[in-house]
């Protein structure tokens, strides 16, 4: 993990450096657009393998555990609440990483607003989103 | 002058809107966190289950073995033709 966020940051100043170069009229805008959603996606990215890493050690424990259950004695394994477990991990990475993105996002727009570059929120989104899949 | 009252309400909505959604996701990873893995019984196998197992491995990894022994000379034959000029 170390070594893949080593490698992320050369590349966001590699490519944050040549957008500067390639972009004469909103250099500026367009790199930091670029870099905040980057750094954003590591941020979701961490939270993801943080989470999903130890969610599976919880579901397949639960689903190797037997349930002592006396209402239900017919139910040996505890698959339910390995699956539940199963979901509510993916889930959590799922609604953190949509909503920290698009936290990110709006507060960029509104950011940006202010400084009247209605122009150049077609770029953003496509840097912004191209990014967070990317990383 | 077009007002910007709109645009405002769309921003807090979706500020909001992602607020609820991190905390919503925060809440499921704790609670997936929080399941204890120790507590729970670990299934015992039963002991002539696991042994019968144990001797259906070793079988498969015998005749495993045989098999690649088979493989092993069959390719030695082949690769002696190849070279061999009669």
């Amino acid at each position: 993990m170390i070594h893949e966020y080593v490698y992320m940051s050369i590349f966001l100043v590699v490519f944050g450096a040549i957008l500067v170069l390639i972009d004469p009229e909103y250099k500026f805008y367009t790199a930091m657009a670029f870099i905040i959603g980057a750094l954003t996606s590591l941020g979701s990215g961490f939270i993801g393998m943080y989470v999903a890493t130890r969610a599976n050690v919880r579901v397949t424990y639960l689903a190797a555990t037997v349930q002592n259950d006396p209402a239900r004695p017919e139910v040996k394994l505890n698959l339910y609440q390995a699956f539940n477990a199963a979901f509510k991990g993916g889930c959590s990475m799922g609604f953190c990483l949509v909503s920290l993105a698009l936290f990110v996002l709006t507060i960029l727009i509104i950011v940006y607003n202010g400084k009247n570059l209605f122009n150049i929120y077609f770029i953003i989104f496509i840097i912004y989103f191209v990014t967070n899949i990317y990383t | 002058m077009v007002s910007e009252l709109p645009f405002w309400i769309a921003y807090v909505s979706i500020l909001v809107t992602c607020v609820i959604g991190f905390a919503f996701g925060l809440y499921n990873c704790c609670t997936v966190l929080n399941i204890d893995t120790k507590q729970l019984p670990v299934q015992q196998e039963d002991k002539a289950e696991g042994e019968e197992r144990e001797k259906i491995t070793n079988a498969n990894i015998e005749a495993m073995n045989l098999t690649a022994e088979k493989i092993q000379s069959v390719n030695i034959l082949l690769i002696l033709r190849e070279l061999l000029p009669f």
